[in-house]
């Protein structure tokens, strides 16, 4: 098999249940989306080393709300890999394979109200000012 | 046939656990990090407050297990969807992650000490 | 009368379309016995596999509307339509997916019962036993549901990663091995481990599930092989530590 046939019957996702084949599809894509955020980040950081102006420069776009939008999704991404990441762990020892469905929509609600408290906590700091 | 090959590859359960070792690590660590940084408009991420932080041995060893555990984790994930999509050269792929994995802790254990 | 429209994927990996053929049908009908009803009335080049009808010998397992079924068993007013054409029920038939393709709705098992022989998939003892063998009816309880597997192959064309890396166990040959592992009167489990616990083996699976949503016996084969990852993962940790070569005593 191919790499390109290996890599489009991977992103397949007819057929597969949500607590099942996309569950797992969207852990995967959520994965590598944190791991390159993890570079931008690290990229972002070693503006700290210059210090001073362009520090400045860098707090204003933080504070920015297309910035703070992107950021909100960025939480998304992350409550979505944790919540089902927790999920897994617990399977992969063993504990609740036998209730998949539910276990996985229970912590996607957990994840959902982490994402929505931390969404709260972010709004109201800005819409009040930093 | 590349199953049922030598099995000196013990790495993939070491790997396997660490994957889940480091998945609850972060568990506490992202918590942490997110509200720190963002439920605090922008007084946790000043100049002033990163640098006393940094001083701090706790926050540094708190960050420095940090990187580790999210460097190995995705990087590790990465590996397994390569090895997922069928691609053989097994050792060549595992010896890739520890090269990256090495230089991206080792850069980020740098910044630490040197913001 | 009521009639559906079986879209089946016709022809091989060189030539191949999808074709529309009206079926009637009754309360009860199965996709089998339709493409029976094709196969005899309309066109008799229709090739496909079955046999006992009943669930129990795994001939009939295809994709229906993209997800692997035992034909034999689904009865047509259970499967959700895939469109309409002319008012009438769509359903989409096509070979199991991850398989080599042969002909029209029939695929290559070979890797399939290959992967599954070389697991051990039978009893192993350190010697002859002189008399039976006893099992309680707790000690089958806990692997008898993995006994169920008629190797149908359907929790294999479900499975993401056999679909994206042919080397793959999958999912029947694995919980076939924790089948015989977690059965009292084998003494293989090591030997099994060792050949399970491999890039190509349980650690390719990611716990997404699919195969257990397939199995139409129910074997669950996703537990299974969660379990069969710890076993194997204890079993290295005592290699490594005792530098055993196969982990036997």
């Amino acid at each position: 098999m191919g790499l390109k046939e290996a890599f489009k019957n991977w992103l397949d996702y007819r057929g597969r249940h949500i607590h099942g084949g996309i569950a797992y599809l969207f852990h995967r894509l959520t994965g590598l989306i944190i791991l390159l955020y993890l570079y931008v980040h690290f990229g972002a950081l070693s503006q700290l080393l210059n210090g001073g102006e362009s520090y400045k420069n860098f707090l204003a776009t933080v504070e920015s709300p297309p910035f703070v939008a992107l950021d909100i999704l960025l939480f998304f991404v992350i409550f979505y890999h944790g919540a089902n990441g927790i999920r897994l762990v617990f399977n992969e020892f063993g504990i609740g394979t036998k209730k998949n469905k539910l276990f996985f929509w229970v912590m996607m609600a957990l994840g959902l109200i982490g994402w929505l408290l931390l969404t709260y906590l972010v709004a109201t700091k800005f819409i009040g000012g930093g | 046939m590349a199953y049922n090959q030598s099995l000196k590859e013990t790495m993939e359960p070491i790997a396997w656990l660490f994957q889940l070792i480091t998945a609850l690590f972060m568990v506490f660590f992202l918590g942490v990090h997110l509200v720190l940084m963002h439920a605090y408009g922008l007084s946790n991420i000043l100049i002033q407050a990163i640098l006393s932080r940094l001083q701090d041995p706790w926050w540094k060893a708190f960050y420095i297990a940090f990187v580790v555990s999210i460097t190995y984790h995705g990087l590790n994930g990465l590996r397994g969807i390569i090895l997922d999509l069928g691609i053989k050269k097994v050792k060549a792929i595992n010896a890739l992650f520890w090269i990256v994995a090495i230089i991206t802790i080792a850069y980020g254990i740098w910044l630490l000490f040197n913001i | 009368m009521d009639k559906v429209i079986f879209r089946i994927k016709r022809g091989n990996t060189e030539k191949w379309e999808y074709r529309d053929y009206e079926v009637p049908i009754e309360k009860g009908t199965t996709i089998l016995d339709g493409l029976y009803y094709i196969r005899d009335n309309i066109d008799h080049t229709l090739s496909f596999r079955a046999s006992c009808r009943m669930e129990v010998c795994g001939s009939c397992a295809m994709m229906v509307n993209n997800f692997p079924r035992t034909t034999c068993s689904t009865q047509i007013a259970n499967v959700k339509s895939d469109g309409t054409k002319n008012g009438l029920k769509v359903i989409k038939l096509e070979p199991l997916s991850g398989y080599p393709w042969i002909r029209d709705l029939v695929v290559d098992f070979d890797d399939f019962f290959k992967k599954h022989e070389s697991i051990k998939p039978y009893i192993i003892r350190k010697e002859t036993p002189e008399g039976q063998l006893l099992q309680s009816p707790e000690q089958l309880a806990k692997y008898k549901q993995l006994t169920l597997c008629i190797k149908c192959g359907a929790c294999v064309a479900a499975c993401p990663i056999s679909n994206s890396d042919p080397l793959y166990l999958g999912p029947a040959a694995l919980a076939a091995a924790y089948r015989f592992n977690a059965d009292n009167r084998d003494e293989g489990k090591n030997k099994r481990l060792a050949i399970v616990s491999d890039p190509e083996g349980c650690w390719r699976c990611h716990f997404s599930a699919e195969c257990s949503e397939a199995c139409p016996k129910d074997v669950d084969p996703a537990s299974a092989i969660q379990k069969l990852k710890v076993q194997a993962a204890v079993f290295e940790f005592k290699r490594i530590f005792t530098g055993r070569k196969d982990g036997e005593k």
